[in-house]
């Protein structure tokens, strides 16, 4: 065992959270190790330090205050509170709600129990009917026929399409991927369909992380253009949703995370569940992290299946503070010179989201030069804790958070100056991986021996050439109405102006960790350490030159970054290098 | 671990409209709340802001308590999400390393006298302010795993709970936090002593 795992044992021994084992393998380190009893000394040290943390007292000034505030806020439930029984939704919500934006009155829980109820009734009329029917392919005969016609017309993400029985025994664990939280029977019927269907229905779980974080050259990535600019990866979701994801849609975490079961990730090694049965990140159980590790093991070096990016949904906790931010992005001239971010011509208004590497980053934030401060927005929380996250601003949980609150932020860019709205998005891969989302024309996936495989984006450099998507706040389909962004128009104007709007973030956890230490935090561990953590498979000579790079970013005066990610940091690395603490120890120390 | 009878009650009467109940709430678990959260940011002033967006915050969200945890777990939770927006509607994420002594901005917390030497005072208002300064070069999930453990006394299950992460990774989160804040004690000891 190493060193550091001793310490480890070290450390919850000090806590008393050892197992009896543990507690005598430690109890006899300590007794023949100076270094063990200095690291207990240390930690005990710590402890007493706490333990003289200065007794502070809440004031009763301020305890007053919450008390009126309190009192203040149910004289005004009750006013409207018949009212808001009646449509359901919580007071809070609906204050905070109602002093945001004029789209707050939709009352969210009656339609996600509809929802739910309408997609429950669907799910079991659907098994019925596969039943009926000889387990008939709803993939390639439901909703998501509807997915693959409309994204075709619309010059969207052509779903890739598999090929073999095996690939479609593997679509099945896809359905069981997707539908964790739904019907397992479904999943396992999928599996035994043995019909081949499109991947599309696949990838159409990763509607949140495809929206906003799309990676590097991966199928999430493909269809993040679809998410954002078309309308049919709405409809695969809704697809997705009656499949499998319903068990959790109106009820959080689960359900939302469920529907983004199986994104592909190129870049990412996350088979840190392997070491972690437990490990529940983001609402992705340790089932999925297994199966995901085992099918990245079986084919290192391919595209496969990751969990990574399914966790991604931007749910800023602040609009008002992203919006700010992109103004002063704007404000600070990020057009012309320099601002071009992986291929994207100057000037050219994009809003751009990147996946990539901290190193990348490095570079791109190298690149924005005018900004003056680093903020991280952490837009990655536990989904029960998202309601609290977004202070009200998001009443109920919705698949399409993340769309709310971006034209939330906006509609606050722009000081409601821009009342219809498109959107056009662009991502931006990292470490040589680029692919633009709406130039991404699709490509052929291949899934067998429980590794899915997708072949590398096809980039065909014209950004443009992928459809917008309207939109308006309430994340509803948009019409001619007033209340809708014109986001497009709004960029389109920006474009004239000759500027430009960035979104920069990395979606990958252990590359967010990374630069919130690094910049945030303003904890810029050496690199030599740092790079140990990361991933072997990404640590390399050029990565290196990037972290150093990284390491110069000033962290005062610095430059804006708005991240779009995760904050559950190294862990999973970390939890990899060490050996599971039900493994025998080797007296290495 | 669910939440206390009384607290139960408390919490019921809060939800039936007394305001007075949530009030008792308020008064049991404040002071708590405000040493954790003393920890986590740099001043007391701003730990009492926290402090009172929270319990505000709790009070608006109690119908979404569940009651599978305790209140304070719930409640640490919500003053944890004010804080981290706190933090970063302030935009003082670089200037965490800064000194906590900041008067500007709520002045050095006092420590209560508990009546020892004047030595000894001194000397454990330096720990103080050494452990603060450290915690402060740490990233906020070491502080809050720290704060739970330490100051708030939680076993592994409760932080787990708090912190939605397995126990196995309090466990290791844990290590590490206590590593790094021993790094930073060091290296704050030495800078201290040039």
């Amino acid at each position: 065992m190493s060193k550091i795992n001793w310490d480890e044992l070290i450390s919850a021994y000090l806590d008393g959270e050892l197992l009896e084992s543990e507690r005598v393998q430690v109890e006899e380190l300590l007794a023949n190790d100076e270094n063990a009893r200095q690291t207990l000394e240390s930690f005990a040290a710590q402890r007493k330090m706490f333990q003289q943390f200065p007794r502070v007292m809440f004031s009763a000034e301020a305890r007053q205050r919450v008390l009126a505030e309190v009192t203040q806020y149910a004289a005004r439930r009750q006013r409207p509170q018949s009212a808001q029984a009646s449509a359901g939704i919580s007071d809070g919500a609906t204050h905070r709600l109602h002093s945001r934006n004029r789209w707050a009155h939709i009352n969210w829980r009656p339609a996600t129990l509809f929802a739910v109820s309408l997609a429950s009734l669907l799910m079991v009329g659907f098994i019925w009917l596969r039943n009926r029917d000889g387990i008939r392919d709803p993939l390639a005969h439901g909703p998501h026929t509807t997915l693959e016609d409309r994204s075709e017309h619309e010059g969207g993400v052509r779903p890739p399409t598999l090929h073999s029985r095996s690939e479609s025994n593997e679509m099945g664990r896809a359905g069981d991927f997707a539908n964790r939280d739904g019907d397992m029977n479904e999943a396992n019927m999928e599996m035994d369909d043995g019909q081949p269907r499109s991947l599309a229905g696949t990838d159409a779980p990763g509607f949140l992380g495809r929206g906003i974080d799309a990676g590097p050259g991966s199928g999430s990535e493909s269809e993040g253009g679809g998410e954002m600019s078309g309308r049919g990866s709405d409809v695969a979701t809704i697809a997705q949703g009656g499949l499998g994801g319903v068990g959790g849609l109106g009820v959080g975490n689960q359900g939302l995370l469920a529907g983004d079961r199986l994104a592909v990730d190129s870049g990412q090694r996350l088979d840190a569940a392997m070491h972690d049965p437990h490990a529940k990140l983001g609402g992705v159980d340790s089932l999925a992290w297994n199966e995901v590790a085992q099918a990245e093991q079986a084919s290192p070096e391919s595209e496969t299946v990751s969990v990574d990016q399914m966790c991604i949904v931007v749910v800023p906790d602040d609009p008002e503070q992203v919006a700010r931010l992109i103004k002063m992005l704007l404000n600070n001239g990020l057009s012309g010179d320099g601002v071009s971010l992986d291929g994207l011509s100057s000037g050219q208004v994009e809003v751009v989201l990147v996946h990539a590497s901290p190193a990348v980053m490095a570079k791109k934030i190298s690149r924005i030069a005018e900004v003056t401060e680093v903020v991280f927005i952490d837009t990655l929380k536990p989904i029960e804790n998202v309601a609290e996250m977004a202070h009200g601003v998001v009443p109920t949980i919705r698949r399409d958070a993340h769309r709310i609150l971006l034209a939330q932020v906006f509609n606050n860019v722009t000081q409601g100056q821009n009342p219809h709205g498109r959107f056009r998005q662009h991502a931006v891969g990292g470490r040589g991986e680029s692919s633009e989302l709406g130039a991404i024309e699709g490509r052929e996936g291949t899934i067998s021996d429980g590794v899915v495989s997708m072949g590398r984006a096809q980039v065909a450099g014209k950004p443009d050439s992928q459809p917008t998507h309207p939109f308006n706040i309430a994340g509803e389909q948009a019409s001619d109405a007033a209340d809708e962004l014109d986001l497009n128009n709004w960029l389109n104007s920006l474009e004239q102006q000759g500027q430009s709007l960035y979104f920069v973030g990395p979606g990958h956890r252990g590359q967010t960790a990374e630069i919130q230490k690094r910049l945030v935090f303003g904890q810029i561990p050496p690199a030599e350490e740092s790079l140990e953590r990361e991933d072997s498979a990404r640590r390399n000579i050029e990565q290196q030159a990037d972290v150093d790079e990284l390491s110069s970013v000033p962290q005062e005066n610095g430059r804006y970054l708005i991240l779009f990610g995760r904050d559950l940091p190294l862990e999973k690395y970390l939890q990899r290098q060490q050996p599971r603490p039900d493994q025998p120890a080797t007296g290495d120390r | 671990m669910s939440a206390p009878h009384d607290d139960q009650r408390l919490i019921a009467e809060t939800l039936a409209g007394d305001c007075q109940a949530f009030g008792r709430l308020v008064a049991k678990y404040q002071d708590r709340l405000l040493g954790s959260m003393c920890a986590m940011v740099r001043n007391e002033s701003d730990a009492q802001d926290i402090v009172q967006d929270a319990l505000v915050m709790a009070f608006r969200k109690l119908h979404l308590f569940s009651g599978r945890s305790s209140f304070y777990t719930w409640l640490f939770q919500v003053a944890r999400n004010v804080a981290i927006s706190k933090l970063r509607s302030q935009k003082r994420t670089v200037s965490l390393d800064g000194s906590p002594h900041d008067s500007a901005n709520g002045g050095p917390m006092t420590v209560e006298d508990r009546g020892p030497s004047p030595e000894d005072h001194l000397r454990r208002e330096e720990d103080v302010e050494l452990l603060r300064a450290a915690l402060c070069r740490l990233s906020e999930e070491f502080r809050a795993i720290l704060v739970l453990r330490e100051m708030d006394d939680m076993d592994y299950e409760q932080i787990a709970e708090v912190l939605e992460i397995p126990v196995g990774t309090v466990r290791s989160r844990l290590h590490r936090a206590r590593a790094q804040l021993r790094v930073e004690l060091e290296s704050l000891m030495k800078a201290a002593e040039r």
